[in-house]
């Protein structure tokens, strides 16, 4: 794989781990679905995720600790894993808005004078 | 240290539990498009453009067991390597300690 691929395919996945977590923390205890639908409705659709990679997403985040797994049923009474933050994910959710609005600011003006 | 320590661990249980996980995802995924599917028979469209339509949105779901699986597997390298560099420091720090402990357990 070329190195500019990897490069590409970590942003992107940085990025959808920070919405991932951001959601939980906002949302609370949630499934994988009720995670995708609350991007879908917070971005206005914008985002055009295939809803696959939430799942991904969701086990890189379990595999930093920054959030935890537990069984739990669904609002239509199915069986369900459901995610939480933890307290390391709350702290790491902090630190990645403050660079990801950092960044977003500094690009803002860098494309917008160059 | 103790963190990155724990972190470390838990991960490992992820490697030892592959096939485990990979059924739960396979779940999880199966659930995800049946709930797709309602969503879209309750707005009205016929069953099997409902089950094209949520297919299609939930993606390659191959894809995401296969990816959650090299995840996991990647985690015995991360582990095994976090083990390799700290036994390469506590021999750098302290080569005299470190030699000791080789030489007893040899």
């Amino acid at each position: 794989m070329a190195k500019g691929d990897m490069g590409r395919a970590e942003v992107l996945q940085g990025t959808l781990d920070l919405m991932v977590l951001r959601t939980l923390d906002t949302m609370g205890p949630m499934h994988g679905y009720g995670v995708a639908r609350r991007l879908e409705q917070v971005s206005e659709d914008a985002l055009k995720l295939n809803e696959g990679t939430v799942y991904v997403s969701l086990m890189r985040l379990l595999h930093r600790r920054l959030i935890s797994t537990s069984w739990g049923t669904s609002e239509n009474n199915r069986k369900a894993r459901f995610y939480t933050i933890t307290r390391s994910g709350r702290r790491a959710l902090t630190i990645e808005m403050n660079n990801w609005n950092r960044i977003a600011g500094v690009m803002a003006r860098v494309l917008g004078r160059a | 240290m103790l963190k990155t320590l724990l972190t470390r661990f838990a991960a490992l249980r992820h490697v030892f539990r592959r096939a485990q996980i990979d059924e739960e995802i396979r779940q999880e995924l199966d659930s995800h498009v049946e709930r797709l599917v309602e969503r879209y028979m309750a707005s009205g469209m016929p069953a099997d453009e409902a089950r094209h339509a949520a297919r299609l949105r939930v993606g390659n779901t191959l894809r995401v067991r296969e990816d959650v699986y090299s995840l996991n597997t990647l985690a015995w390298f991360d582990w095994t390597e976090a083990q390799i560099r700290h036994a390469v420091r506590m021999f750098r720090r302290q080569p005299l300690y470190a030699a000791a402990i080789v030489l007893t357990v040899a």
